[in-house]
């Protein structure tokens, strides 16, 4: 299996390679005819040997065949199949195979749906599409290689990591790879729409909705990795500015920013420039980000470890950038704006906005390349803190925030300033009366987090007050209900108010992010048991009594050893619930390293986190055990059991028994000693809203991408009217 | 006086372009002043500014972590092999899972006031280690000694405990 794996990947590359350059000799007149057909038809192939080698890999994982390196390295016969089927982009090499497979996908999906469309422009995309495949591909082939065997299968494997053993996370490299790959058509397409000198828009009609739902898989898949570092990693955080974040934050920013300006050109003819330089800086960043996990040149908590790729990444990276630059300037003259903005328009508020997201993008790769920039230019690496970060971006923050709530009110073409503040009226009123009622709920210790709560109210109400006057207007053509009015205004319009939906969103989520860290209380010290932890809002947490359990697999092995705590939490002195957090311990395979029993506490730790998440406030709680006293008896235990084993001869069974029984003996000990754990909880406002937001932003990005454009709406509305027309006239 | 649109648009590129330099100014002025140098723990370990903040990298040296009421101390060495000249670390936040003896971790730290010769405190809840997803697995180690994992057998029947 291991040889088809990679002969398919062999394939894969050649064909890449071939289709990528028939691609461009059919743009280019040159060769004989029938090269366009062939790089088609190599576009598919690709999908077809990629979705061949990722579905043998899957099945490697799935049936535990430790012969192969990276599945030794990442399943074990403990790991759940559910997780070993997720188990392939944990590591390098799969996550190298499912991008390959999920662009080659999406290149088929793009390149099919042309249907004789954009002849000029289809070669270049086609060559450019596969060149990324290439590239992939050649990784797979000659750097990270998923077929490597080794010559004896180990009994076991080292396992996924238990951090990893969480719903989201089997679904989260996949959403982000999905959206990664979905914007190298919108790149491919825009740089054919260069090469070919074919601007007219066409392309931006083509792959604005791959755009949108890149962004929307994208956006997904940054929130669910957020939900997971929160309910699963034992910090408490949802962000933490950490450099491979930040690589999948600027693309979601960029696509953003072009995402909206894309609808002034196509309205317009307006910001030609601005779009194609988005759309290519865009694609650039998916590949950044993807460098800045694979080359290890930034210290990150997500990096993959030592690692070759990363100087063909940045070959790449270098000569997309060129080849982007280099065709911006030759076809300037083609993208020369049809008309001007007028200052007080829904079009400079688009610009404004793009500018601040732009700011905040150049904001966040500074700070992240900080390290490598002050080498370079002062010969000392330095890196800047979180809380710089926090700080440089929230200008951008209360900017776009502000204009997304601003942008609704104002028309297109050419507003008026009288009209303007009386569109602003109820909006500003509310945010006031909201903005008084937070200063007497919480003070004015957090001015930024006061001013962010107007703005965002501000934009809730503007956005609200959109749905309303749609709502009014259509019920005032048809006489329908509210609330059917409303549904067929949303209806009629899908892509403005799936966009006013993301605007509400993001308010809501940038609210709740302000309110949780300006207003969020964290209590970290030792409890014995009946002692009690102070919490804001008259509440106290008890350490009632610790816990602990020997979890097993179906097939009677220690899958884990859970110790954990009974927590009690008390409000106005009265009892009110009962938490149970643990922290779980998982076996090392190395058991030579540490001993039979000791294995089973220095593998890897996780923290399952109590988490009580309610509109007003979340109660987070973690516990972590005395595992210093904890591995210290498993060392002892260890000394007894080696001596017994060693001077008498026992068969296997009888030293399961044994070491069963002894694993048993330290988790009884554990018991009886009710020691003390450390106990870290954090007491947050708001947090709950950060997911309800995100899940509105979906929402909208969904309602958005299921009308395919304005220019479709537009005819089909125009149609409409003339089919009316001629029946009024029957 | 009607102006001319070329003129109106080179106004505003060279608006925007000095906004843009003044704030790529400060941006670069107030980074570098606020910055944290990087560092391995061998070049702190014996010469290090008391008022400064470094970012190290480094390695846990097997042994050498303790928690004492909820206090980590350990010891730091070079990244992924703990060699050179170590540094204590005394530290008070939340510490990842994944933290451990032999593993490589970042951390901004501080020179602790007098007490204990190179011994820095780690600020806020700046340790980090890498991140699981992408650890490469441990190695597996080809010369591990026959019959290793016999010891502890296929099958380990606990008994459930409460």
């Amino acid at each position: 299996m291991d040889v088809v794996g990679r002969a398919l990947l062999i394939l894969a590359l050649g064909v890449a390679i071939f289709g990528s350059f028939a691609g461009l000799a059919a743009a280019r007149g040159v060769g004989p005819a029938g090269l366009l057909p062939a790089a088609r038809r190599a576009v598919f192939a690709v999908l077809g040997l990629s979705l061949g080698a990722f579905v043998l890999l899957e099945i490697a994982f799935i049936q535990n065949d430790f012969h192969y390196t990276v599945v030794a390295g990442h399943a074990s016969l403990t790991t759940p199949l559910g997780y070993r089927i997720a188990a392939p982009w944990a590591s390098q090499e799969g996550s190298l195979l499912l991008w390959l497979t999920l662009l080659a996908l999406t290149s088929t999906i793009a390149i099919r749906s042309l249907r004789g469309r954009m002849r000029e422009i289809e070669p270049y995309a086609i060559a450019v599409l596969l060149l990324l495949a290439a590239f992939f591909a050649a990784l797979l082939v000659f750097a990270a290689k998923p077929f490597a065997t080794t010559a004896i299968a180990p009994d076991d494997g080292v396992g996924l990591s238990p951090l990893l053993r969480y719903p989201t996370m089997m679904i989260h490299p996949p959403l982000l790879y999905s959206g990664y790959t979905l914007f190298a058509v919108p790149f491919a397409f825009g740089l054919g729409a260069l090469a070919a000198g074919r601007l007219s828009g066409d392309w931006i009609v083509h792959t604005r909705r791959y755009a949108l739902i890149a962004w929307l898989l994208l956006g997904t898949g940054i929130v669910l990795g957020s939900r997971w570092s929160y309910a699963e990693l034992g910090w408490g955080g949802y962000w933490a500015w950490d450099p491979v974040e930040n690589a999948s934050l600027m693309p979601w920013l960029t696509a953003t920013a072009f995402l909206h300006t894309i609808v002034v050109q196509e309205r317009r003819g307006l910001l030609k420039t601005w779009n194609i330089s988005l759309v290519l800086a865009t694609g650039l960043l998916c590949l950044l980000g993807t460098f800045l996990v694979r080359s290890g040149i930034l210290s990150s908590i997500h990096a993959f470890g030592a690692s070759t790729v990363g100087p063909p990444f940045l070959a790449l990276i270098g000569t997309l950038l060129a080849l982007s630059i280099w065709l911006v300037i030759k076809r300037r003259k083609m993208l020369e704006p049809e008309g001007e903005i007028a200052t007080l328009s829904r079009e400079s508020a688009f610009l404004l906005g793009n500018l601040a997201l732009i700011v905040l993008v150049v904001v966040i790769m500074w700070g992240t390349f900080f390290p490598i920039i002050s080498e370079v230019f002062a010969g000392d690496r330095s890196a800047v803190s979180t809380v710089w970060f926090s700080q440089y971006a929230m200008p951008s923050a209360f900017a776009i925030v502000a204009l997304s709530g601003l942008a609704p009110l104002l028309p297109w073409g050419r507003g008026r300033w009288g009209a303007f503040g009386r569109a602003t009226l109820l909006p500003l009123a509310v945010s006031l009366v909201v903005l008084g009622i937070t200063v007497a709920a919480a003070g004015t210790d957090s001015p930024a987090a006061l001013l962010m709560a107007w703005i965002c109210a501000f934009t809730i109400v503007s956005v609200g007050r959109e749905f309303w006057i749609g709502a009014r207007a259509r019920r005032a053509l048809t006489g329908d209900a509210p609330l059917k009015a409303l549904g067929g205004a949303i209806g009629g319009n899908r892509r403005r108010y799936g966009g006013y939906l993301v605007h509400a969103g993001l308010a809501m989520t940038l609210l709740a992010v302000a309110a949780s860290t300006a207003f969020d209380t964290t209590r970290q010290r030792p409890l014995a048991a009946g002692e009690r932890l102070q919490l804001a809002g008259g509440r106290e947490l008890e350490f009632v009594r610790p816990t602990a359990e020997i979890i097993l697999d179906r097939n009677d092995r220690v899958e884990r050893i859970e110790f954990g705590a009974v927590m009690r939490v008390w409000r106005d002195g009265k009892p009110a619930e009962t938490l149970e957090p643990r922290h779980d311990f998982y076996p090392s395979i190395a058991s030579f390293r540490f001993g039979p029993v000791g294995r089973f506490f220095e593998g890897e730790e996780t923290s399952e986190i109590a988490l009580r998440s309610q509109p007003q406030r979340d109660l987070w709680v973690a516990v972590t055990p005395d595992s210093d006293a904890i591995v210290a008896r498993a060392k002892k235990v260890d000394a007894g059991f080696k001596e017994l084993v060693s001077s008498q001869q026992l068969g296997v069974d009888v030293q399961a028994a044994l070491l069963a029984k002894s694993l048993q003996g330290i988790v009884d000990q554990h018991l009886a000693a009710n020691p003390p754990v450390i106990v870290r909880a954090i007491d947050a406002p708001g947090v709950f809203w950060v997911w309800i937001g995100a899940g509105l932003m979906g929402l909208g990005g969904i309602l958005a991408a299921s009308q395919a454009s304005v220019a479709r709406s537009r005819q089909r509305a125009a149609a409409l009217a003339r089919v009316g027309q001629e029946l009024g006239r029957a | 006086m009607q102006v001319s649109r070329s003129r109106r648009r080179t106004v505003r590129f060279v608006v925007a372009l000095t906004l843009a330099v003044a704030l790529s100014g400060a941006l670069v002025y107030t980074t570098f002043s606020v910055a944290s140098p990087e560092r391995f723990p061998s070049q702190i370990a014996t010469a290090a500014d008391p008022e400064q903040t470094y970012r190290v990298g480094g390695h846990v040296i097997a042994g050498s972590v303790s928690r004492k009421e909820g206090v980590l101390r350990f010891k730091l060495g070079h990244p992924g092999t703990g060699a050179g000249e170590p540094i204590n670390v005394v530290y008070n936040g939340t510490v990842p899972d994944p933290f451990r003896e032999g593993r490589d971790v970042i951390i901004d730290v501080k020179q602790g006031a007098g007490g204990e010769a190179a011994q820095f405190v780690g600020q806020g809840n700046s340790l980090v280690t890498k991140c699981p997803s992408k650890f490469n697995g441990e190695p597996f180690d080809q010369n591990r000694p026959a019959g290793a994992e016999q010891v502890d057998g296929p099958a380990a029947p606990a008994p459930a405990a409460s």
